[in-house]
């Protein structure tokens, strides 16, 4: 078993010397963890590409090509978004990959994003679910239970599909869900927003705002199966804005006013081990002092270190299945107060049992 | 080294462990699986193919399982898994081998983007392609594989792979797919036509793998021009009808057919349009196979007179 | 009113005598269109234009300056090409 191949290659100084094999495992390990794209992006920024064997390249190619036509999409769905919307008193803020797709941001120019995601002021809920729905966005159809969950628990609509183009859009007023161990006031996310260059009536969040985001996101998220592909996003936020002078004290600070200093300390130690970030010694130090739980931040950081792997078997070892469960229990108590949890996960692990399969589909 | 002159136990041997490589046209995959009846399957529908050479690069792997589920002992499953993840619903095991038909599919759409994928047959005579673009039900499979067995080369029954660069259609020679009443009637019309055993029950109906003739396979490197692009319509009762179509329709058609022109852009539509320009593009409605049959040779002997 | 053609569109055609097939790199979408519709759509390129006097310039060019069927058929390929976003009210 060659292992994980995939996460030591941002850290690596040298050209990969691997068999045949070999790359065909990489490959195996980069399409499970969504990151082909990437590794395509950092074999060609490189000039690496060339020790991949010439099957292979065309992969590369593919995957690059695939990341180019998502940017050109994004910018088209974003548009129609925004001549759906944009016209509405409510700031409509992007958020993940259309907000690094649209403000150009590293993250965008090796990843491919699916669904578009916006932030818009709850008390404008209901004119731009109007107004999006006069524009061919309508809900997916869903039972009585999830139709509840998004609207009650949720802090998003349910998600829109659009009838003639199919594309999806998520709209969120609030970043993490009421009732959440890391609830957000959306007030002042939307308060440090900030313009979209070229795109009246569209916002993004301001850096620091967008790198909490991402981290509470991902500290929130049940499934880390894909988890090292936020980490690498987050690295590239941090590098690209941490070149800005203030950027980092400005980070810390801000994290200890929306109560995200445990989720960001939980992120930076992770890109700090898996891909060497270098964190300010001042920034480290004010942050650790805010989080004060010492205990759990190194079980977290050591369970972390796991479930982060590639969800692969080259990547596995034997607590990666107990520690990924462990994770999702940990989002839904994180996202929803325990005498939902328990409920909600009951009923999921219930439809499972329900459904059977049927044949060739 | 092709995949028939493994026996069968060696052939058993690769698919238990290091997983059993091999290729059709461009694309090769790495199977992995227990289950005898794909091992036989395999070594009878693929004898022909090329084995990848051990330690060579693969473009996909494809993993066929038994569930350790408790609704197993019924009637036994198989799951499929791609990169070792599950894709798809378990299905039967007698329905196996459609399933690896599906998955080779799969693989070329989801990973054979230098190449412009359009949902058509592809075949070739005297060194001339003939495109059959048409969606499911159309009867193009069944067309397909009458032609092969009237003097046409197969190149595909499912996905033709345009290049880019030079709009040659490149070669699967993979099995082709038939389904229900198709399988009696391809049977009646060429009694030389080899097939697996039918699989019957699936949510399709009955499906079976027709053998693709050795010949073929050998060519599986040799791409073709396109000269005619006809659009296939089985109906039951129709009358007997090939006709010109307009160009821009055909080309509408072509691109409605074609899986990757999202992610092809402007080049991929510029390549389309160009194939329509230069080919002969015609509707064909039919009821009878052997009419169909008889009225695509004689549309290519006219184009051989014209020189 | 005045409209222009939507910067993010990114157009390319194939004409054949009375059709032409369009597709739009942006979407992803291939579309058939009728020579007039072609026409007005063209109409834009060079510019924001007032919605009337393309139509009438057109009109006058096919020889059927007051034809109101003709018209009617151009304020519908319009409102056609308004809906899939490529015309925008105003001068983008």
């Amino acid at each position: 078993m060659p292992g994980d191949l995939l996460t030591g290659l941002w850290t690596s100084n040298t050209a990969p010397q691997w068999h045949a094999a070999d790359w065909e495992r990489l490959f195996s390990q980069a399409r499970r963890a969504r990151l082909l794209g990437r590794v395509a992006w950092l074999l060609q920024t490189r000039g690496w590409t060339d020790c991949a064997p010439p099957e292979a390249r065309v992969h590369l190619h593919n995957a690059l090509r695939a990341v180019a036509r998502q940017r050109q999409a994004a910018h088209w769905e974003v548009d129609c978004v925004r001549r759906a919307i944009g016209h509405l008193p409510t700031p409509v803020v992007l958020l993940k990959g259309a907000a690094y797709v649209l403000a150009d941001l590293p993250p965008a120019k090796s990843r491919r994003f699916g669904d578009i995601d916006i932030l818009v002021a709850a008390p404008a809920l209901g004119a731009v679910e109007a107004a999006l729905a006069a524009h061919g966005w309508a809900a997916m159809p869903l039972d009585p239970y999830d139709d509840r969950y998004y609207r009650q628990w949720s802090h998003e609509l349910p998600p829109l599909r659009h009838e003639e183009r199919g594309t999806m859009l998520d709209v969120h007023h609030c970043i993490t869900q009421p009732g959440s161990r890391f609830a957000v006031d959306a007030q002042r996310l939307l308060a440090d927003a900030r313009p979209l260059q070229g795109q009246p009536g569209l916002m993004v969040l301001s850096p620091a705002d967008m790198v909490l985001h991402a981290a509470a996101h991902l500290m929130q998220e049940g499934d880390l199966s894909r988890g090292l592909r936020d980490l690498l996003d987050m690295h590239d936020l941090l590098t690209c804005f941490g070149a800005q002078p203030d950027f980092w004290p400005a980070l810390v600070d801000r994290a200890a006013t929306l109560g995200l200093c445990e989720p960001l300390l939980d992120v930076l130690t992770q890109a700090q081990c898996k891909l060497g970030l270098v964190v300010p010694q001042p920034a480290w130090q004010q942050l650790q002092q805010q989080s004060a739980r010492p205990l759990r931040h190194r079980l977290t950081a050591a369970m972390l270190a796991v479930a982060l792997r590639p969800n692969h078997p080259d990547a596995d070892c034997r607590s990666t299945r107990l520690v990924r469960a462990w994770f999702y229990l940990r989002a839904h108590r994180i996202r929803m107060p325990l005498h939902r949890t328990l409920p909600h996960l009951l009923h999921k692990a219930w439809l499972r049992l329900r459904h059977r399969p049927p044949g060739l589909t | 080294m092709k995949l028939g002159q493994l026996g069968l136990q060696a052939l058993g041997k690769r698919l238990r462990g290091p997983g059993l490589a091999w290729r059709s046209g461009p694309f090769s995959i790495r199977l992995r699986t227990d289950l005898v009846a794909v091992r036989d399957g395999l070594h009878f529908l693929y004898a022909d193919h090329p084995l990848v050479p051990g330690g060579d690069f693969c473009d996909g792997d494809i993993t066929l399982r038994q569930p350790r589920a408790a609704w197993g002992w019924r009637r036994p499953m198989v799951q499929a898994h791609v990169d070792y993840q599950p894709i798809f619903e378990p299905v039967p095991v007698a329905h196996a081998l459609p399933l690896v038909e599906w998955l080779l599919n799969w693989h070329v759409t989801a990973h054979g983007h230098h190449f412009l994928t359009v949902h058509a047959a592809a075949l070739e005579r005297d060194g001339k392609a003939l495109l059959l673009p048409a969606p499911s039900g159309s009867g193009k499979s069944t067309l397909c594989a009458a032609l092969v067995h009237r003097g046409w080369r197969l190149l595909s029954d499912e996905y033709a792979l345009i290049d880019f660069a030079t709009g040659l259609v490149h070669p699967l020679a993979r099995p082709v797919s038939l389904k229900n009443q198709s399988i009696e009637v391809l049977r009646a019309f060429a009694p030389e036509a080899v097939f697996s055993a039918p699989a019957h029950g699936t949510p399709k109906g009955t499906l079976a793998q027709m053998k693709a003739p050795a010949a073929h396979v050998q060519r599986m490197d040799e791409p073709a021009c396109p000269v005619w692009i006809v659009f296939p319509q089985w109906s039951p009762g129709a009358t007997l009808l090939l006709q010109a179509r307009p160009k821009a329709r055909a080309l509408l058609e072509l691109t409605r057919q074609t899986v990757n022109l999202d992610l092809a852009g402007h080049d991929g539509f510029a390549r389309l349009a160009e194939l329509v320009t230069a080919s002969e593009c015609l509707d064909l409605r039919y009821d009878m196979l052997a009419d169909a049959v008889a009225a695509i040779d004689a549309m290519a002997q006219a184009i051989d007179h014209a020189g | 009113m005045l409209f222009s053609l939507n910067p993010q569109i990114d157009l390319i055609w194939r004409d054949w005598g009375d059709e032409s097939v369009a597709m739009e790199a942006a979407s992803g979408r291939v579309f058939l269109f009728d020579p007039l519709s072609s026409a007005l759509l063209a109409c834009f390129e060079s510019g924001p234009q007032q919605v009337q006097a393309a139509v009438d310039s057109l009109l006058a060019d096919l020889g059927s300056p007051t034809d109101s069927r003709l018209q009617e058929f151009l304020r519908a390929a319009l409102d056609r090409f308004v809906a899939l976003g490529w015309l925008l009210p105003g001068d983008a």
